[in-house]
């Protein structure tokens, strides 16, 4: 797949001089501004990630909430077997997407197809387990107003999952062109750069799966 | 999403495309080239960076009454022209105005006008993305101000709004909530932007325009938009847990339940630093083109002011904490960070040095431009020492939160960032309009201002001393602070007066332009240096009839000079020969659109919603829909628009919103 | 979002033309490979969980070793997936200094609210 780009781009470079179309670093500019705007994200997760580290402290330490039932919350709910689950689902969503853009560079619209459905559907199965964990949670009295962690808690995975919801909206819309015979091995990138945002949601979830889950 | 804009690959061999259009777009195509329509639908970067400039004067006229309202109360003791109340809004929404809606929307004027001129481009990377900049700037801004009217009182906590003044308790009416919800509509508009611009800078160079190779200005706006593209997400992040504390009954500000105030200032400062020398760094590269052009020499150490800008870049990182010696931080932390702070005043030394140096032994030409470039080194350079000042925690401690404060960021804002805005508009101004701004009556506009803001600014250092407190309503006469207000009263108005030449200056200069026959004042009216000028004025609609080839830094001057055997500068070429006409018909262009528009205008009814009641949101969320899948399904260029007025697809046919700019290389010969 | 939006060009890149096959059977089962070596190092952090089937006293190195598995996954779906390993440095620059920056502004401001500091050391 990458490799196809780069063979491009260096193709592009030798008709460099019939058409100017090559940009100065060989990349498109909407893959350039993907990564740009992905690495304006790293920001944005580190600031929610910081937030619930702190608060989830402080609740531990704040003078006369120790053992409260509200600390005792802000603690213990978690159910990482089932969250391990959810982050293997979406582990293997980023499996299938880079299936998806590898078939459609060969122009293999059925198996394109299939592993875009796939991905959706992983995404789906993951959101829809952040929503049981989420309405879990609030049976247990765990709600986004509750106190300083369940507030940073519910903000960040909430962003998370917002992301992956927009993700999986992109990723349908794809589908629904392809359908209409619009995506084409040309367009490849289109989908690769599509991949990259999926794959970057992935990781964010990486990143949280460890330290808000799994970290005491 | 929308940067995933990839749309059909233009034709290598530039035929035009054999097959019939579908018409996809839901809004018949904008085709007017003039009139209030041809205005909203511009995807033209030249366009978007004057209504950038119109809108951040209106925002400075806005922010500009609200200063003069707070200098009026505060001429004599005991003032009862504002209330304790309205003092505390019309401070604060003075602060926000003219930082975000003044200095750094009138930067990015500069930026959107002048980046694709001064590295040879057709246009930026993503043009519709660029209107989309713009017009969530302008809801944004608007927006924000709508909560004089509509929110029970403007924003009442400072412009950095620290809680738990911000909370619900403290500042009951809607005011912060526009704060916080403005803000991050003209936040969003500054992000797009910058990925924006960061793309047309590293992709759409003219051939042979290395990196070191761009003009000052533009590796200072490259340095900008990095910093506002690595900073944004965190003042994101900051009023996002704002407005779920306001709105949604969120903890991350209520004390009583734990949640740590400190949190707030922290966030908003590892944006709120780097974001100083977002404010400034475009002023600095301003200046870096205009005294090498007015010294007629070239910029002393070109290497040291790039890395001195990419210095600051870095190094403004790691500083935000000086603005929190006071909040109780530890010793360890205010060591750090007193002793980075230290540092970073290396790197602008460095700046001021160089400014200084490019002027020695030139043949300096004291313009109004010119005037205002060495205005700014001089107030900046004020500005900084008595930043260097804050950066001793044991003085800062002292100093915090009284009139030395404003004073210092007065100075580095208004006489570095400001002046340095202003000299930019003297100079570009015949670029962007086709006309010379009137020198006489901008030397009167420059030294108005500049005796006005020391008589304004400079008595507060003194008041700060004295120990007068920042944002405090009144002040008694026993206080002693009465004669040094009156001093900044008085110098308010000969600001005000030198705004009101600045403005009958436009109307001027037009008029009398317009009686004399519309005179051109060519293309390159100030024997300038980089490429924008090596086009007519004003800069026709396709920017390069050629896209030209670089051979050295200031290519264009070099095609107008030589050296003779003693390294002196000597004409080789009339500039009439070495400019381009601007004349060519076959250039294929982006189509304007109404989408950017539509899709901005659904983001302040969707805060409205945040707000207020819930039911707003939906006509808002359904017209963001419809303007995004408008958008996408919208093909950036239509094949058959063109700048000129024949040729069909003959080359340069691209199809998505980049590749048409990347025009075919030149085949100028390179004079000189 | 925008999927191709324009019906107008039917032919494409010549270059884009004419790849495809056995390059990308091969990276296929590389990214087979990296997503079972992702599964095995997701069941190996799901394990820390688990503490008592661990001898005593090894709970102390979890954070450490999570820590390195988490930067194990970050950069095999980075380097691979989203192809940074063979794409044009550029880019991998930008995103790490996204990274960077990240991870050391925040990791100075936990610093200054004490955070690494035990429980009842900190302010308030």
């Amino acid at each position: 797949m990458a490799e196809t780009l780069t063979a491009s781009a260096e193709g592009g470079h030798a008709a460099h001089d019939d058409h100017g179309h090559e940009t100065n670093t060989g990349i498109t500019n909407e893959k350039l501004g993907m990564w740009l705007f992905l690495g304006s994200e790293c920001l944005l997760f580190g600031g929610l990630i910081s937030t619930f580290l702190l608060y989830k402290k402080k609740l531990d330490t704040f003078p006369g909430f120790e053992n409260t039932t509200i600390v005792r919350l802000g603690r213990n709910v978690y159910d990482i077997p089932f969250t391990s689950v959810s982050s293997f689902v979406l582990l293997m969503s980023s499996l299938t997407m880079v299936l998806a853009v590898s078939a459609l560079t060969r122009d293999d619209q059925r198996r394109m197809r299939t592993w875009l459905l796939a991905t959706v559907f992983l995404g789906a199965t993951f959101l829809a387990g952040q929503v049981y964990e989420f309405t879990a949670f609030v049976k247990e009295g765990l709600g986004f107003t509750t106190n300083i962690f369940s507030s940073a808690f519910y903000t960040l995975t909430g962003f998370h999952g917002a992301h992956v919801l927009i993700g999986i909206i992109i990723l349908m819309t794809m589908f629904a062109r392809s359908l209409q015979g619009k995506l084409r091995a040309r367009n490849a990138e289109t989908l690769e750069i599509a991949g990259l945002y999926w794959h970057f949601v992935d990781v964010v979830w990486v990143v949280i799966f460890v330290v808000v889950y799994l970290i005491k | 999403m929308a940067l995933v804009e990839r749309e059909t690959l233009a034709l290598p061999s530039g035929a035009s495309p054999g097959v019939a259009i579908e018409p996809l777009g839901v809004l018949a195509r904008p085709h007017t080239k003039t009139g209030w329509r041809s205005w909203v639908s511009t995807v033209d970067h030249k366009k978007i960076g004057i209504m950038y400039g119109a809108a951040a004067l209106m925002f400075f006229i806005v922010g500009g009454l609200e200063a003069m309202l707070i200098r009026i109360q505060l001429a004599q003791p005991n003032g009862t022209v504002l209330s304790a109340d309205v003092y505390n809004q019309v401070y604060t929404m003075h602060g926000v105005t003219m930082v975000f809606l003044v200095i750094m929307p009138m930067a990015a004027a500069f930026a959107n006008y002048l980046l694709p001129l001064q590295i040879g481009a057709r246009d930026v990377a993503f043009p519709r993305l660029n209107a989309l900049s713009f017009w969530m700037f302008l809801g944004g801004g608007l927006f924000f101000n709508t909560a004089w009217f509509v929110g029970g009182g403007g924003a009442d906590c400072g412009w950095f709004c620290y809680a738990p003044n911000s909370g619900v308790v403290f500042s009951p009416t809607h005011g912060v909530d526009f704060y916080a919800v403005g803000l991050q509509i003209a936040g969003a508009a500054s992000l797009i932007g910058a990925v924006n611009l960061i793309v047309t800078v590293l992709n759409m160079r003219a051939p042979g325009m290395t990196l070191f190779r761009m003009p000052v200005f533009t590796w200072m706006q490259l340095v900008v938009q990095f910093l506002l593209l690595f900073s944004l997400p965190v003042i994101t992040v900051a009023l996002f847990l704002l407005t779920f504390d306001r709105s949604f009954g969120a903890n991350f500000f209520n004390i009583s339940q734990g949640a740590d105030p400190l949190l707030w200032q922290h966030l908003f400062w590892i944006f709120g630093h780097p974001e100083v020398y977002i404010l400034i760094l475009p002023s600095f590269g301003i200046v870096s083109e205009i005294i090498p052009t007015m010294s007629r020499k070239p910029i002393y150490g070109y290497p040291f002011m790039v890395f001195s800008g990419i210095a600051i870049g870095f190094m403004g990182w790691g500083v935000w904490a000086h603005h929190m010696f006071a909040s109780g931080i530890g010793p360890i932390s205010v060591a750090a960070f007193s002793l980075s702070t230290m540092f970073i005043a290396v790197p602008t030394g460095v700046k001021i040095l160089n400014w200084m140096a490019t002027m020695w032994g030139g043949k300096i030409t004291f313009n109004t431009p010119m005037l205002f470039s060495a205005g700014l080194v001089a107030m900046f350079t004020i500005g900084g020492l008595s930043g260097v000042t804050h950066s001793v925690a044991p003085a800062d401690t002292q100093q915090t939160d009284t009139y030395y404060i404003v004073a210092h960021f007065h100075y580095v804002l208004f006489g570095g960032a400001l002046l340095g805005l202003f000299a930019g508009m003297y100079f570009w101004w015949p670029k962007a309009f086709g006309l010379m701004l009137n020198d006489r009556l901008g030397k009167v506009h420059f030294w108005l201002m500049l005796v006005g803001f020391n008589l304004t600014f400079g008595p507060m250092h003194i008041l700060g001393l004295q120990g007068m407190s920042r944002r405090i309503q009144t002040y008694q006469p026993s206080d002693g602070f009465t004669f040094w207000n009156r001093v900044a009263t008085f110098g308010v108005f000969w600001i005000a007066t030198g705004m009101l030449v600045f403005l009958y200056n436009i109307y001027s200069s037009w008029s009398s332009w317009k009686k004399a026959g519309r005179p051109n004042p060519g293309a390159d009216p100030w024997d300038a240096r980089s490429l924008e000028w090596s086009i007519p004025s004003p800069t026709p609609e396709h920017n390069f009839d050629v896209v030209p080839e670089i051979h050295a830094q200031d290519d264009f001057w070099h095609r107008k000079y030589g050296e003779d055997e003693k390294g002196r500068a000597v004409r080789i070429a009339a500039t009439e020969d070495v400019v381009q006409k601007g004349d060519a018909t076959d250039v294929h262009l982006p189509s304007p659109s109404f989408y950017p528009l539509i899709l901005a205008s659904a983001l302040p009814i969707i805060g409205y919603g945040v707000i207020f009641n819930r039911l707003i949101a939906i006509p808002g969320a359904v017209l963001f829909l419809f303007g995004l899948y408008g958008w996408a399904f919208e093909p950036a260029t239509e094949p058959d628009d063109h700048a000129g007025d024949g040729g069909h697809g003959a080359h340069g046919g691209g199809d998505h919103d980049g590749a048409a700019l990347a025009a075919p290389s030149t085949e100028e010969a390179h004079v000189g | 979002m925008s999927a191709e939006t324009v019906a107008t060009a039917t032919t494409g890149h010549p270059e884009h033309a004419g790849h495809g096959g056995a390059v990308h059977e091969s990276h296929d089962r590389t990214y087979v490979k990296i997503a079972c070596i992702l599964a095995v190092l997701t069941f190996m952090e799901m394990l820390t969980y688990f503490e008592s089937i661990f001898p005593d006293g090894v709970e102390r190195y979890f954070a450490v070793v999570l820590l390195v598995l988490m930067g194990t996954k970050f950069y095999l779906i980075s380097a691979y997936f989203m192809h940074l390993r063979w794409d044009k440095p550029v880019l991998k620059r930008v995103f790490m200094t996204g990274i960077v920056i990240a991870v050391g502004v925040y990791l100075i401001m936990l610093t200054a609210f004490n955070f690494w500091n035990g429980p009842g050391v900190m302010p308030h």
